[in-house]
């Protein structure tokens, strides 16, 4: 038979650990389909913690499928997952995680469940699709009505991308980073430079609104919007110009993954 | 290298979900792709801009007493609402005229026809009309690479002429500003195609209007 490949939950089953192996409970009617020699990842929460091979199992001679009783597994032979380990860093990377990209571990939700022999190699080589997981994430960050008019923007300027496949993710980012660079961070700008002038003459924070909003008394500041931003700006990380130019460097090397997902804007009767 | 990228995409992305709302009503912070009636952001800089130039050689005050207190109006809107606006007073500490951000502009003898000054100069009544406003300023934050459009220098040749915007004022020395005249005013460049019309309509274009910018461009 060939090897299974499978994520157990340590967080949600009843294991004991002895430093060498694990001891997991499994709880089901069914006899598991794990069996001594699969490899194992082992996950606690958010975090892949370890991979192992299944060393042995209380239900090798069970018959009866019906009865609900504990099924053990012990998971030995460990090895420690450095990161990165967490779903999330996976979230774009997994062709299991197909919907939840922001919260990828609602593909993960039972205590186990089958990997693909692909996707152990994809965590535990971190073979992370970094084109797809910088597009993602950026744009899963940005607001919903920036998220509208980025992918409106994308079918005006650059068609192509909408009928090509697989997507090019490299394209898609600079795309991306220069939607964001012309609408969002030349605001940053025009906000910066009216604090100055504000502050220079002294004058009180000045705010915009709308007719029927000031009865809500919710108005937008200038002052108020700059110290988010200042506050955001604290942890602000590299950039996104450090990231266009860290992903251009694994051009080559995501071949191989962009070749895992059937990633299409369009339905494939639409494309051309 | 890959967990430094994983990092650098995370904060970038943390980052751009903080400021890419406003804080307080969450609409989107930014450029609203192919919506010009959302860029208050841009023409509110270029009206503070315009106001520290005023303020060299005029004595300008921020009033912010009105009904709307400290806020600008996000879209334009009628005076009487009360909106913050800024004020400009003559040597002798006579207050002279009101320079403000979006505000809608009447005609008194055409029936519903208005517009929406982006910024204008005007004597200090509540309800504007087209013998009320001295000059006018167009903002228009483009794409990079763009340029200002024929149909909006007409547009603004047509308010001028329309609401009888002089576009020049004896009370309000406009000396050394960047907009000594009725202007349009972007972040991109000017159009030099239409020079021959900026100036048979005595308009001005003023380009490359941002934060820092290297090379502001004046065509009239």
């Amino acid at each position: 038979m060939k090897t299974g490949y499978w994520y157990i939950r340590t967080d949600t089953t009843f294991t004991e650990e002895d430093g060498v192996s694990y001891i997991v409970e499994l709880r089901s009617k069914r006899i598991p389909r794990i069996k001594i020699g699969d490899t194992i990842l082992l996950l606690d929460r958010e975090l892949f913690t370890h991979s192992g091979l299944v060393l042995q199992t209380s239900y090798e001679n069970d018959k009866e499928q019906s009865i609900y009783e504990k099924r053990v597994v012990k998971v030995g032979d460990l090895t420690r997952i450095e990161s990165p380990n967490s779903l999330s860093d996976f979230a774009y990377s997994l062709p299991k995680i197909y919907k939840h990209f922001s919260k990828p571990y609602r593909h993960f939700i039972r205590s186990y469940g089958r990997l693909s022999e692909v996707e152990v190699d994809i965590i535990l080589n971190k073979k992370i699709f970094l084109s797809r997981t910088a597009c993602g994430k950026i744009f899963e960050s940005l607001h919903d009505i920036h998220k509208q008019l980025f992918i409106s923007f994308v079918s005006i300027e650059h068609p192509k991308i909408l009928t090509s496949y697989p997507i090019d993710y490299f394209n898609l980012f600079e795309i991306l980073n220069k939607y964001i660079n012309s609408n969002i961070f030349s605001h940053v700008n025009f906000l910066k430079s009216s604090i100055r002038i504000m502050q220079k003459h002294q004058w009180p924070d000045l705010g915009f609104s709308e007719e029927e909003e000031l009865t809500k008394k919710k108005t937008d500041t200038i002052l108020g919007q700059f110290e988010v931003l200042t506050k955001a700006e604290e942890n602000m990380g590299k950039g996104l110009g450090f990231v266009a130019e860290g992903i251009s460097q694994y051009k080559q090397e995501e071949k191989f993954s962009s070749s895992l997902f059937k990633d299409s804007w369009l339905p494939k009767i639409l494309n051309p | 290298m890959k967990i430094e990228l994983l990092e650098a995409i995370e904060q970038s992305a943390e980052y751009l979900n903080r400021i890419s709302k406003w804080h307080t009503t969450g609409k989107p912070f930014g450029h609203i792709y192919n919506n010009p009636a959302t860029d208050y952001l841009y023409e509110f800089y270029c009206y503070l801009t315009f106001i520290q130039e005023l303020s060299e050689e005029n004595i300008i005050k921020i009033n912010v007493s009105g009904g709307m207190k400290n806020n600008f109006p996000r879209n334009p809107a009628p005076k009487r609402n009360g909106w913050a606006k800024f004020e400009a007073f003559n040597d002798e500490g006579e207050y002279i005229c009101d320079i403000c951000a979006g505000i809608i502009i009447n005609h008194s003898q055409i029936n519903n026809f208005s517009f929406g000054a982006d910024i204008s100069v005007q004597s200090p009544v509540i309800e504007p009309d087209e013998d009320d406003v001295f000059l006018i300023i167009e903002a228009k934050f483009k794409s990079e690479g763009d340029s200002i459009q024929k149909n909006e220098l007409e547009l603004l040749a047509s308010r001028k002429e329309i609401f009888n915007i002089p576009g020049i004022t004896n009370i309000l020395n406009l000396h050394g500003s960047s907009f000594e005249k009725n202007s349009i005013v972007t972040n991109a460049q000017v159009s030099n195609h239409h020079a021959a019309f900026t100036r048979y309509k005595n308009i001005r274009q003023v380009g490359y209007f941002y934060p820092n910018s290297p090379r502001i461009e004046i065509l009239d």
